[in-house]
């Protein structure tokens, strides 16, 4: 039997003047100068799933990304992890629920530049009371392994391709354990071969039981995935 | 422990803008210190030139206005204001009497000034040569100090070895030092003196007939700073009328002269020109501390996404906040150091080419540094919490 990931259940987002009620029946801008992003909007994403969302520049993929991942808030509807909610969670526990439960691999891959690629993927570790085989260099050989990537640890991110950027952001999602992982863009700026590398990696990651939820509008993507959503359908 | 390792390394990350943002703090507090200190000094100075130890200092003398029944002060009553009065740091008594002294083949009638107790908190203790002589003991030791200006009249002011003594009505007495050139009006009062022992003058100097050996011109009570004078008059008055049996019904015998009276105003005026140093000092604390928080801001401003993918990766909004908070206080730690660095050798070089006195009050530095340093902290932390508190969707994008 399938175990639910996340549910998603009547959301609701809208950017803009805040305190007015959602006048318009679908997505899009009113003249309250709001921008309704999500109304109703209701999904399931499974766990040992590739999901990936899809649609047009600015349907929304990366603020869903946002609210699954509980970096943003919703302003109506429900969001679940399992059967747990975290917005009825305090702050400060919810905070605590999203580094343990999510790894995130941002669109400009959130590298920090004077930081070494080691220093960049060891980041995540100084944070996190994790076993010392976490820090071990045979982790970081391994994460990088499945990253495709084969570069010295010392050299500094700003040195680095947009490709090999992604790839080392890859790899930090990679070393730290998660049950969900969030993905915006990941192949964007890789050539064909790498990409399918990677999306074998993050398909072989559903396969080994985790919530895999890209959003991208690369269509070599859409081959590896289990479920496509489709976001300008609503 | 990994916070402050980030934030040190933060820092290094950009060193030109911490040291930009370090030196801002460290030139408001550099010159909020400076102005401090030639406050100090310029009020040592008017202290030092106009009013000596007198600024703080009761002189009893005998009052000439009442009948003479009750006598001049005299050494009980330098005891009695010694065991009852409280809060004096040093009582000088004092004699002074008409002299003949006389150097080689030369002659100069002046006067000659005995004291018993440390008297150069009244004269000034600057010498042209020599050493002072001991006015601290009852031994009636042959010592004396020239004037400047009597040294120069009894030409041995420029001579290369100095005489080992000079004569001083007839009695011989050995020349322990030369004042320095007066600077002050106090100073110049002794321009012309013979400075000695209390007990030499009057065994072996003073000729009168008429004056008892225990008889004294003046006791100069000096006291502590920040005391009230009124209230010490009134207590020594007490002493002084029980001791020569002066009924309270009658006119005092005595005179209590605060001598810094006259003075006030160019105390007032004094006080004005510190206050205004000090509130231009504070300005350029207050303009360095805001030229601090916007090149903080904009350093965290360059940092957001940084400081989001921090969040992201695992980072708690306390280990962010202390990692921020350690490389604010860092710089500002930093930027006093520096601060009191520059002040201090810019007082020097203000010291060596303009002459003036500096000096550097550490009581009111600490706290001048410890505001400073907070104050950036606060400014500081605004720009943190504005940052920090975002939403996390904010800082990614």
């Amino acid at each position: 039997m399938t175990q639910i990931g996340i549910s998603v259940h009547n959301l609701g987002k809208v950017f803009g003047k805040r305190g007015g009620e959602v006048k318009n029946k679908g997505v899009g801008k009113n003249g309250d100068g709001q921008t309704i992003i999500f109304k109703d909007w209701s999904c399931v994403f499974n766990t040992g799933e590739l999901s990936i969302i899809y649609g047009r520049s600015g349907s929304g993929k990366t603020t869903l990304l946002s609210l699954l991942g509980l970096l943003d808030t919703p302003d109506s509807g429900d969001i679940k992890i399992g059967n747990i909610n975290p917005y009825k969670m305090s702050a400060r526990k919810r905070a605590l629920f999203r580094r343990q439960t999510f790894s995130y691999i941002f669109q400009r891959t959130g590298l920090i530049d004077g930081m070494s690629i080691k220093q960049n993927l060891t980041l995540p570790l100084r944070y996190r009371a994790l076993p010392n085989n976490y820090k071990s260099v045979a982790n970081l050989n391994k994460a990088m392994e499945q990253a495709a990537i084969d570069l010295p640890l010392s050299r500094k991110a700003a040195n680095l391709s947009g490709g090999e950027r992604m790839r080392v952001a890859i790899a930090r999602a990679l070393v730290v354990p998660f049950e969900i992982l969030l993905c915006d863009e990941p192949t964007a700026a890789l050539d064909e071969e790498t990409s399918h590398i990677i999306c074998k990696t993050l398909l072989n990651l559903a396969r080994n039981g985790k919530t895999v939820i890209i959003a991208s509008h690369d269509p070599l993507m859409h081959e590896y995935a289990d479920c496509l959503i489709n976001l300008e359908e609503g | 422990m990994s916070s402050l390792l980030l934030a040190i390394w933060s820092l290094w990350q950009r060193r030109g803008r911490v040291v930009l943002a370090a030196l801002a703090l460290a030139f408001g507090i550099a010159s909020v210190i400076l102005g401090l200190s030639i406050v100090s000094g310029y009020q040592k100075e008017i202290e030092k030139m106009t009013f000596g130890a007198y600024s703080r200092a009761l002189i009893i003398r005998e009052n000439k206005l009442v009948l003479d029944v009750y006598g001049p002060p005299n050494l009980a009553d330098g005891q009695a204001l010694k065991s009852s009065l409280e809060g004096f740091e040093n009582i000088i008594f004092r004699r002074s009497s008409q002299i003949e002294v006389r150097h080689s083949r030369e002659t100069y009638y002046t006067k000659a000034v005995g004291f018993f107790g440390d008297f150069s908190l009244e004269t000034g203790d600057r010498l042209y040569w020599g050493k002072l002589p001991d006015t601290n003991t009852k031994e009636a030791k042959r010592q004396c100090l020239l004037g400047y200006r009597l040294a120069a009249k009894l030409k041995i002011l420029r001579t290369k070895t100095k005489p080992k003594t000079i004569i001083v009505n007839d009695a011989i007495c050995d020349l322990v030092g030369i004042m320095a050139e007066p600077e002050s009006r106090i100073e110049e009062a002794y321009g012309l003196a013979v400075v000695m022992p209390f007990n030499f003058l009057v065994h072996y100097v003073d000729n009168s007939e008429d004056r008892g050996v225990d008889e004294l011109d003046q006791i100069t009570v000096i006291f502590k700073p920040d005391v009230k004078l009124a209230d010490k008059t009134r207590k020594a008055d007490r002493i002084m009328r029980k001791n020569h049996g002066i009924p309270q019904t009658h006119a005092s015998g005595f005179t209590y002269n605060d001598e810094n009276f006259p003075l006030k105003a160019l105390e007032k005026q004094r006080n004005l020109v510190g206050m205004i140093i000090l509130v231009l000092g504070g300005l350029s604390v207050l303009v360095s501390a805001l030229g601090f928080g916007v090149i903080w801001v904009n350093m965290l401003t360059a940092r957001k996404s940084e400081i989001a993918t921090q969040i992201a990766v695992g980072a708690s909004f306390t280990k962010l906040l202390l990692q921020l908070i350690a490389e604010v206080c860092f710089i500002a730690i930093s930027a006093a150091f520096i601060g009191f660095g520059l002040s201090y050798f810019i007082g020097h070089a203000l010291q060596e080419m303009l002459g003036i006195t500096i000096i550097i009050p550490p009581i009111q530095i600490l706290w001048i540094v410890g505001f400073s340093v907070l104050l950036a902290i606060i400014i500081a932390m605004q720009a943190i919490l504005s940052v920090a508190l975002q939403p996390l969707s904010n800082l990614v994008k």
